[in-house]
């Protein structure tokens, strides 16, 4: 926002007033997982904290991460960093001026969509059998 | 360099450490799943995880600040609300950095 209000800036686009595309779901998509990620920092924070012991219980943090709700929200925020960072390709070749071409845009997009879904299914495959050692 | 170019640049260095350490971390935690405490502890307490972690919680923190600024340009149109959204992100920011060091400092000296 503008230290003067009376500066008007163009506001963003209102999403709903058109028809869902490959280039737009993307790009709010990669905004909104951007903010989720943000919820990460103050887990790993905690968990820091928790290796120091440091007012939170190491085992309680790692009881509380491997409830149900607890592996959903943590693999929830794996999709949201995979999928940030794998836009974040396609955003910094944008930056260079690359890719804008609409076919390579699409291309890049659904291209992203996948890598980012099978990144994810593979980790939650790497992680999801040593946590079950972990359940009574 | 202007306030705005000046953003958009560290945004951007932020975001290119954030996303080499974001691989790292990504890789060092899918081991770590199921260690002890004491495990996660001699693992932070080697020198080069104590230094990655560090620069992953700062550049991590970092980079999220410059974005969620962005988000609440976009977004924010009320000049109070946003100021203090503002003051709060940095003040959030800030904190997150300093827990994150200190615990990361508190591993290192007591092993």
């Amino acid at each position: 926002m503008p230290k003067d209000a009376n500066d008007k800036r163009p506001l963003s686009p209102h999403l709903q007033v058109y028809r869902p595309q490959i280039t737009s779901v993307l790009s709010i998509s990669y905004r909104i997982t951007g903010v989720a990620s943000a919820f990460g920092l103050f887990i790993l924070a905690l968990w820091l904290l928790s290796i120091a012991d440091i007012g939170i219980a190491y085992d309680g943090l790692l009881d509380i991460m491997n409830t149900g709700l607890g592996r959903i929200v943590l693999y929830g925020l794996a999709f949201c960093h995979l999928f940030h960072v794998i836009g974040g390709i396609r955003h910094l070749a944008w930056d260079f001026g690359l890719g804008f071409n609409l076919k390579t845009v699409s291309i890049t997009g659904w291209l992203s969509v996948l890598v980012t879904l099978g990144l994810t299914a593979a980790l939650i495959m790497a992680t999801l059998p040593n946590s079950m050692d972990l359940l009574p | 360099m202007s306030k705005p170019s000046k953003h958009w640049v560290f945004e951007r260095i932020f975001g290119g450490l954030f996303y080499a350490l974001g691989l790292w971390f990504v890789c060092a935690v899918t081991q770590l799943v199921g260690t002890t405490q004491l495990e996660a502890k001699a693992w932070l307490a080697e020198p080069t995880n104590t230094a990655l972690m560090i620069l992953f919680v700062i550049s991590g923190v970092l980079h999220h600040r410059f974005h969620l600024q962005e988000v609440f340009t976009d977004y924010i149109h009320n000049a109070g609300v946003y100021k203090a959204a503002s003051c709060l992100l940095k003040l959030v920011s800030v904190v997150l950095i300093a827990a994150g060091i200190f615990a990361i400092y508190t591993v290192t000296i007591t092993g």
